[in-house]
């Protein structure tokens, strides 16, 4: 748990760094801080164990993170009509990379189901290999859907603490450890921690102004 | 799970189609004057930008790069048209973002629906 609220915290925190008080209106900024929170959930189940005893949390926490992913892009679909232009032919490459990775994480998360694993591959190495690999698209695909954005992450010493962040949360531990992979995985800790790090990402834009 | 992805694919699919079931105005891509391809409205208030520089956005007042409404030469001009987006997202969202960063009060940094819709012309 410590970790997650770590990597939640490290998310707010490259966000925040440079331009605190430019925001872009409450209903804007929630939408993205759900989309952060959601960016922080993947980093985290991206260095999370999710077989034997922990599979279900991990499960369970793989739909938390589609949950709050699927509120962050409807969000802007319902809220404010143009932005629909934005996710059809003709829209700029960050979006297709946010609309990848959104598709990539629905794939990810309905292939490591049991019923659909087993069907899909016979053995678990391999099965193992291709979430991962996935996973690691998803993260591609969203970090340059945040990044090219261009607006929270808008000097480039916070993308060179948003790259690094996202090294640090997949390979850090492991760099310093050599192996040692959260074994609990709160999904409803996440949705929690994830409300309040929304309310503070939009609180501080908003209030402030 | 099957039903989340049926109620996801049918949720994309309306709003694709018809947009946001929320109140309010839904503005439309098409060609706008004389665009090559379809664009969305745009709306920009004289009134609440009283203060400024005009030079700031009518450039042409002092290089001489053409004259009337901005979108005589940003939309017909070859080399310029394909630069719409940009360069107007630049200037007003840039404009905005540094009165805010300034403390001062300043339009919509990103909300696309308060600047594109039909009412004035820019």
């Amino acid at each position: 748990m410590q970790r997650l609220l770590l990597t939640l915290l490290s998310v707010l925190f490259v966000t925040l760094i440079a331009t605190p008080t430019l925001g872009a209106g409450w209903l804007w900024d929630t939408g993205n801080g759900v989309g952060f929170v959601a960016f922080a959930g993947l980093l985290y189940l991206g260095r999370s164990e999710g077989s034997g005893k922990n599979q279900q949390a991990h499960q369970l926490l793989g739909f938390a993170v589609l949950g709050v992913t699927t509120t962050h892009a409807y969000w802007f679909l319902l809220f404010d009509a143009a932005v629909i232009e934005y996710i059809k032919p003709g829209a700029p490459v960050y979006m297709w990379a946010g609309i990848l990775g959104f598709i990539l994480l629905t794939v990810l998360i309905f292939t490591g189901l049991p019923e659909y694993r087993l069907r899909l591959h016979k053995r678990y190495a391999i099965f193992k290999y291709w979430h991962r690999g996935l996973a690691f698209a998803t993260i591609a695909g969203a970090g340059y859907h945040i990044v090219a954005s261009g607006f929270y992450l808008s000097i480039s010493f916070q993308v060179v603490l948003f790259v690094m962040l996202i090294i640090a949360a997949l390979f850090g531990d492991q760099l310093i450890t050599r192996r040692e992979v959260e074994t609990r995985q709160p999904s409803a800790m996440y949705l929690v921690a994830g409300v309040l790090c929304v309310w503070l990402f939009a609180g501080i834009r908003n209030f402030s102004i | 799970m099957k039903i989340f992805l049926c109620v996801l694919v049918l949720a994309t699919t309306v709003l694709l189609t018809v947009g946001t079931p929320l109140p309010g105005e839904q503005p439309v891509k098409q060609n706008r004057w004389l665009s090559p391809d379809p664009i969305l409205p745009m709306t920009f208030a004289h009134k609440t930008h009283k203060s400024e520089n005009c030079l700031d956005c009518h450039h042409n007042y002092s290089d001489d790069t053409g004259g009337g409404p901005c979108m005589n030469c940003h939309v017909s001009d070859q080399e310029v048209w394909p630069l719409l987006e940009t360069q107007f997202h630049d200037l007003c969202r840039g404009c905005h973002e540094d009165k805010q960063l300034a403390g001062e009060e300043g339009g919509p940094t990103r909300v696309c629906i308060e600047c594109h819709l039909d009412e004035e012309l820019p």
